[in-house]
């Protein structure tokens, strides 16, 4: 009994393991190349990778493209139903401070420059009037470094985006080094741009990180008090529109601290975060 | 009916509580009772309910809560008596009970024992009877709409004293667009007691320019009542898309009659709507407290679109209205050198803090300087005027030159359209001049106009940006929020695993024996299937070449030598007479190849098992 009989009659008794086995023994004496096997399976295999990398890279670079420019239509096919609902504008917040300035209302027009500004950091007409209405109200401008000042060429989303689109390129780049040894070079200065980009981003997040707990006192003069209780001494007042940043908050009270490095415990309702909690959003967004 | 006590004035009332409490005590009766003046009443007259308690329960005395009624306080006293050498005090609150619609309310019982009271409440005799007593908020009791002048509703207080209306030209506005508003507030003498501030805006779309101190007055006969109407003109601003209702209010301190109230008498008899009137009413035995309330306008929807993208001009700066321009040189003959005046005026209406011109750039044959910019206002809101642009221009070159044309553009929402405005072309004859006077002229030049570009803000502020830009859903930026870094998180898992994958297919490609080790294995794998295939058919041939294969591969791998290439002579020259077994088989091997020697199944068995231990003992090797 040869071979292919033997093959025969395993496959007639349904042995299918027995037969896959069989068959490559019958293609590996049928082709005799057994002993090359590596070289050129070693050769397809480098090839299939980088068919897989390159698919993977466009995959990859496709799909925050579309859900980008999908969310983009998406926003503004619906602009103007979602400005009344949850959605902010630098441009609408912008417009609706000056007209909170204009009527005297120097605390939300601070509240709502300082969120125009979180999404427009570059925008000097943002920053000339919130410097206006800070001045009007008293209040000195809140100190910004070297490294905060020269992070806001771009607003926070888009960096935000570039560094997701480093970590793609540096990730792709590390990739391909290793499928193409020799354009190493070229691979690796894709690298630092794409780590640079990262960098770039990790550091906005670094310097926007403070915002995300300041809140804006939004009443007249209001008291901070040495514990959150209502019958607690007061240990300074607040004027309105002066931006604090909120260290805790207990029941109706939150604890602040100046930027004169002054703590004290103030009403919650006396306060409003420049970025709302999830809880508040629907209560800020029918401010907005 | 009318209850007796009703006609009793508030200090009998009183007397008769304190009685009625006196005989409580000594009866044991209940610690809390309350009683009402009158139990019949109109819509828009007010009751009084004393409530008193005794001892220490006199601390806990708040007004009971009835739906369609409003309890205010307005009246306390205490009373101590000792008789006996027994001390006893009590006190009574008095609360002023305005009804909010027409029916029957029941106040519960205060006490154990108390009885519930009954106040049956009738429609009054309509808006020729105001009443005190009532905010603005009353849900159940719309405000009267009363024929006004303007084109729009004019909604009063709930109790007449006032009323506001917000008069718009449209209802539809563009972004930017700026109209002109009218706010009118209507007081009614002797019961509007101070204005409490300006008008404010209730719609957070919308701007409006700052309210003078001092509006318009007129006088106003709504229905057979004078009002006092205080009218503000100011011009209002759309600041995004979308739609928006639109009021506005006016904080007032009004003054509410709290004595009791008199019997109405019919119109007409014996001069029946003067005596009605509160401000008489309240001047015969009246008294009155103040109250502060907002009396809003009626509530209009407004549309506010956004400008469109289509065919919007390069230069646009974001005005929005109507205008006209015209430009002037402030000579037709010059001298090279010698510097002009070029003006650009621009009238119109719209909003004038969006109309800029860069004036001229840079020209050929022209030396140019910042431009300047004055707006001058045609009515006090700043809604028309005109903004005139003045630049310091030097001809360079001598004969006759034309300055080139000036182009203003702005959207017109009555044709909802961009248009572009151009100014009549210059023309200047200009004579060639000394060398000198060119740059004496150059300086000159530069003292007319050193200022910058734009007119400074009138208000300090900037002003608004016309194009609303790309809206986010929140104000927390990508890099925190969860959905994002989760996703970037994963994506450099994946970029990671990729690596590590990489580096160990390479690692595995690069050793060269290990994939030498791996092949044989499989083989060897391959070839002990076959044998056990061989054992089920019973075929000693496939049988033994499957063992001699599988052994050849082993060898092979050891010494690194071609399978092929192991043979009987091989094995015997490299195991120096060891590998019997081997022998054996490859023996076997060439024999059942020729012979179609059958074995039994214990054979086929134990030479299998042979084959095992000899691959076994060759791996540990």
């Amino acid at each position: 009994m040869n071979l292919f009989q033997l093959l025969t009659r395993c496959v007639a008794s349904g042995k299918m393991k027995v037969t896959q086995k069989l068959l490559n023994r019958v293609c590996r004496e049928t082709s005799g190349k057994a002993a090359a096997k590596p070289a050129t399976s070693r050769r397809r295999k480098n090839r299939g990778s980088a068919r897989w990398c390159y698919a993977a890279l466009v995959a990859v670079l496709a799909l925050p493209i579309c859900y980008v420019s999908g969310y983009s239509v998406t926003i503004s096919q619906s602009a103007v139903d979602t400005t009344r609902r949850c959605a902010y504008s630098a441009a609408a917040l912008f417009n609706q401070a000056n007209a909170d300035a204009r009527n005297g209302k120097l605390g939300p027009a601070v509240l709502d420059f300082e969120r125009a500004l979180l999404l427009a950091p570059n925008d000097a007409d943002i920053a000339a009037n919130l410097h206006f209405v800070r001045a009007r109200a008293g209040l000195p401008d809140a100190p910004e470094n070297w490294f905060a000042r020269n992070l806001t060429f771009a607003r926070p989303n888009t960096l935000a985006w570039l560094g997701s689109f480093g970590v793609m390129l540096a990730g792709m780049s590390l990739l391909l080094i290793r499928l193409h040894p020799q354009r190493r070079l070229a691979f690796r200065s894709l690298t630092v741009v794409g780590a640079l980009l990262l960098a770039t981003a990790i550091g906005s997040a670094i310097t926007t990180w403070p915002k995300m707990n300041e809140a804006v006192v939004i009443t007249g003069e209001t008291p901070a008090r040495i514990s959150p209780v209502l019958d607690a001494e007061p240990a300074f007042k607040l004027r309105e529109g002066e931006t604090v940043t909120v260290c805790a908050e207990r029941q109706s009270f939150a604890l602040v601290q100046t930027l004169a490095g002054r703590s004290g415990w103030v009403a919650r309702a006396d306060l409003t975060r420049v970025v709302p909690q999830s809880s508040s959003r629907s209560q800020s967004a029918s401010r907005t | 009916m009318k209850n007796p006590l009703s006609r009793f004035p508030p200090v009998m009332a009183v007397f008769a509580a304190i009685i009625a409490l006196a005989g409580a005590v000594a009866a044991a009766a209940p610690a809390v009772t309350a009683q009402l003046d009158r139990t019949d009443i109109a819509l828009g007259d007010s009751a009084q309910l004393t409530i008193t308690a005794s001892g220490s329960r006199a601390d806990s005395i708040s007004p009971p809560v009835v739906p369609g009624l409003e309890f205010d306080a307005f009246g306390q006293s205490s009373q101590f008596e000792s008789i006996n050498g027994i001390n006893t005090s009590t006190t009574s609150i008095t609360y002023q009970v305005t009804p909010q619609r027409v029916g029957n309310f029941t106040i519960p019982a205060l006490s154990d024992g108390s009885q519930p009271l009954v106040l049956h409440v009738q429609s009054g005799n309509g808006g020729s009877s105001v009443t005190s007593g009532h905010n603005s908020g009353a849900p159940s009791l719309p405000p009267p709409v009363m024929s006004g002048a303007s084109d729009t509703d004019t909604h009063a207080s709930a109790d007449g004293a006032a009323f506001a209306r917000l008069v718009l030209p449209k209802h539809e506005l563009y972004v930017g667009e700026t109209v002109p508003v009218e706010i009118q507030v209507g007081l009614r003498s002797g019961m509007v007691a101070q204005l409490d501030g300006l008008p404010t805006l209730n719609g957070d779309a919308f701007t409006l320019n700052k309210l003078s101190s001092k509006p318009e007055q007129t006088q106003e006969m709504i229905g057979d009542t004078p009002y006092t109407v205080l009218t503000w003109h100011s011009v209002l601003a759309a600041v995004k898309p979308g739609d928006f209702p639109l009021t506005v209010e006016m904080p007032l301190t009004v003054q509410i009659r709290t004595a009791p109230q008199r019997t109405q008498l019919p119109e007409g008899m014996l001069g029946g709507s003067m005596l009605n009137d509160p401000f008489f009413q309240s001047f015969f035995g009246g008294s009155t407290t103040e109250k502060q309330i907002k009396v809003a306008s009626a509530s209009g929807a407004l549309t506010v679109l956004a400008l469109p993208a289509a065919g919007r001009p390069a230069g646009f700066g974001g005005a929005v209205g109507k205008f006209a321009v015209s430009s002037e040189l402030s000579a037709a003959a010059s001298t090279a050198g010698d510097p002009l005046t070029l003006r650009l005026k621009i009238t119109g209406t719209g909003n004038f803090d969006r109309v800029s011109s860069s004036m001229l750039g840079e020209v050929n044959g022209w030396k140019t300087y910042q431009p300047t910019a004055k707006f001058t206002p045609a009515d006090s809101a700043g809604y028309s005027g005109e903004k005139a642009f003045e630049q310091a221009v030097i001809p360079m070159q001598s004969g006759r030159q034309t300055v080139p044309l000036l182009a203003f553009s702005f959207f017109n929402p009555d044709t909802r359209r961009y248009e572009l405005k151009r100014a009549a072309p210059l023309r200047v004859e200009v004579s060639p001049a000394s060398t000198g006077a060119l740059a004496n002229a150059t300086a000159a030049a530069a003292k007319v106009s050193p200022s910058p570009a734009s007119e400074p803000p009138r208000d300090g502020l900037r002003p608004d940006h016309i194009q609303t830009g790309n809206t986010v859903a929140t104000l927390r930026p990508l890099y925190f929020q969860p959905w994002f870094v989760g996703t970037q998180s994963a994506l450099a898992l994946c970029f990671a695993g990729g690596l590590v994958w990489l580096r160990r297919h390479e690692h595995r490609v690069q050793d060269v024996d290990g994939a030498r080790r791996r092949a044989a294995s499989d083989a060897i794998g391959n070839d002990l299937a076959m044998m056990d295939a061989a054992t089920v058919a019973g075929d000693s041939k496939n049988f033994f070449q499957s063992a001699r294969a599988a052994l050849q591969q082993r060898l092979a791998t050891r010494w690194h030598v071609a399978p092929a290439s192991i043979t009987v002579a091989e094995i015997d020259g490299r195991l120096n007479g060891d590998g019997v077994e081997i022998r054996h088989i490859f023996a076997l091997a060439d024999k059942a190849a020729y012979s179609r020697e059958q074995l039994t199944t214990e054979d086929f068995q134990q030479w299998q098992t042979v084959v095992r231990q000899q691959l076994k003992q060759m791996e540990e090797l």
